[in-house]
This record gives structure tokens, sequence and C-alpha cells, in this order.
């Protein structure tokens, strides 16, 4: 199940996320389900049609199926999802 | 500009009254009492008291409120007993310093995250206990390195210029890597206590300008206040709920 201690492990495909922060003023406020993810990228199926958005020059918010809402930093999540899990992050 | 000074030594509660009036007195707005892990949980229950009488004394002054805020400092003898204090003290408390003094210790502060200030890195050292490898693991952790005003104060004659001289190869450092860099008062009591603009005075001395001396002791500390704010929230660097 995903939480928000285990997001930036977990699969991203069909959460609803919103773009907060992003180096391209035009990416800031791109919103919907996500459809499908790359390493460096994510695509985001919205009203207009499916945007592909670069992660590790955004920041996202994503809401999870408990209705809890995270923001996540998209330097953490260039990878490919299979090898995200593997890798190993510092707590604080 | 509001000034901080994040490490003023705790002690009973007349002493910190004293200190933080005194302290206020010279331009000072935010105070860090650290405390021994020992007298922290005596400590932390008289917090409110404190903020509130000073807060009645000083309501007439027309400057910003005062900041308050309780932190441990420790006093580890290697890395795995610092590994191990901090994982014990993280969660007690909002603000933890690192005494330095060691290489190996030095070392590991600069790498550990859960750490905020790594206290006076070139103490008992022949020299400034920073390298550039340190300097660079300072900046990925966001680990200030703290310069203690009291020990030019209290040093003499050929101890107090070779802590100037470790403090220049500190500063040096610190403009080539960016590493975060805070200055304290380090004051016990009254008298040890300085106002912002006569440690600015010596600073310029050594190379610090006058930009660079007001992130030392305002923007560096604010950002470590901030981002201690938001740890309870934060799951890892990067990620935390809303």
């Amino acid at each position: 199940m995903i939480t928000s201690k285990n997001v930036f492990y977990h699969e991203l495909i069909g959460l609803y996320s919103k773009v907060v922060k992003s180096y391209n003023e035009f990416l800031v406020g791109i919103n919907g389900n996500i459809i499908d993810e790359r390493k460096k990228t994510i695509s985001i199926e919205t009203e207009k049609g499916v945007k592909i958005i670069p992660k590790n020059v955004s920041i996202f918010h994503l809401l999870l199926p408990n209705g809890e809402w995270v923001e996540i930093d998209g330097k953490i999540l260039v990878n490919r999802p299979e090898d995200r899990i593997k890798k190993k992050y510092k707590k604080l | 500009m509001k000034c901080y000074d994040l490490n003023i030594k705790g002690n009973s509660y007349n002493c910190n009254k004293e200190l933080i009036l005194e302290a206020h007195r010279l331009g000072w707005d935010y105070f860090n009492l650290l405390f021994s892990p020992e007298s922290y949980e005596k400590a932390i229950k008289y917090k409110n008291n404190l903020r509130d009488e000073i807060e009645d004394i000083i309501i007439n002054n027309l400057r910003n409120k005062i900041g308050l805020e309780f932190g441990i400092e420790i006093h580890p003898k290697n890395q795995n007993e610092l590994y191990k204090l901090t994982k014990k003290y993280r969660n007690k408390t909002k603000f933890i310093s690192v005494l330095g003094g060691d290489l190996g210790v030095n070392r590991g502060v600069c790498e550990n995250i859960q750490v905020d200030v790594l206290s006076r890195p070139y103490l008992n050292l022949p020299s400034c206990g920073i390298n550039h490898v340190l300097a660079k693991e300072a900046v990925k952790n966001y680990v200030a390195i703290e310069l203690c005003f009291n020990d030019i104060l209290s040093s003499y004659l050929s101890y107090r210029s070779k802590i100037m001289a470790h403090f220049r190869e500190i500063i040096k450092l610190h403009k080539k890597f960016k590493f975060p860099l805070i200055i304290t008062s380090g004051a016990s009591s009254i008298w040890e206590i300085r106002s912002p603009r006569d440690i600015s005075a010596i600073f310029k001395y050594l190379d610090l300008f006058e930009d660079e001396f007001n992130n030392t002791i305002q923007n560096y500390p604010q950002k470590i206040i901030e981002f201690n704010n938001e740890r309870e929230n934060m799951i890892i660097l990067g990620v935390k709920k809303i």
C-alpha cells in the first residue's frame, strides 16, 4: 500500500499529481493522473492531452490513495521505477 | 536585520534570563540555549515560563519579538558514540550541536544529516579541523560549521593568534565551497556577550565581508531553524507531508 513513508520507492502510475514548482514556468500548474513513468520524465494525463514533465526540474504534489498529500522533489524520483526500490536514502 | 545567536550556554533559570536580556539589549533577536543532554530535560520544563517572563519585561521595546529555543550540545568521543547519541536525541529536541575537536568526529558530523551544527571543529587541533573533503560533505548534508567568538575572547597571546588563523582558514574554505557558516557568541555569562557590530568588526579583519557576515548571523541560522521546524513532516530530504 502506498503511504507517505514509501511513496518514493513506489510505482507512481495512477496517482493524481500536480506540478507546483519548476525551472520551466510553463509546467507549473499542470495536474492530472500519472499514466506513464520513465527514467527522467513523467507523463501526466490532463484535459488538454498528455503532458511529459521532466523530473529533475520539478516539484510535485501527489495525492495518495489514503487521502494524504505529499510534496516530493523530482530529483529523488530520477531513476527507473524498478531501480528506485534498490536505492538507499538517508533518514532525517 | 534580525541577529541569531545559536550558541549561548544554558545555566540556571535566573542566569539564563539575565543572559538573554543582556544579549537582547546589545542587539540580538534570537537565542538558542544549549544544554548537556542530562540538564536538557530539566531545562525544557521552564522554557515557556522563561519566554513569557522575558516578553513581559521587554514588551515596551519597539524591536521584533525575541525567539527562544533550547537545544542539546553533545560531546562524543568517537564516531560510534556520535551516531548513537544523535539517534537518541534527534526526536527529543529541535537543535543538536556537536562539539568537534577530533578529525574522526568532525568527519562523522559532516556526513550526518541528523546533526545541525558542528561546533568549534578546530578545538585542541593543530589545524582548523576542516578540509576540502569535509567542506563538500557539509554542503551536501547541510551541516553548519560554527565559529565561537568566545574562543577569541577567552584566549591570549599565541593561542589567540592560532585560533584566529584557524578562523581565517575556515573562512577561506567557506568562500570556496559555500558550506553554511555560523558565528556565535558562546557566552556563559553576561560579560562574554558582545554586540553583533563588535563581532562584525573582528571578523572583517579575518576577511569576512559585511554581506557574508550578515549571512552567518542571519540567513544560515534562519534556514537551519526553518528546516528543523519542518523536520517532523519530512520523511527523507525532498519528501514531506503537507
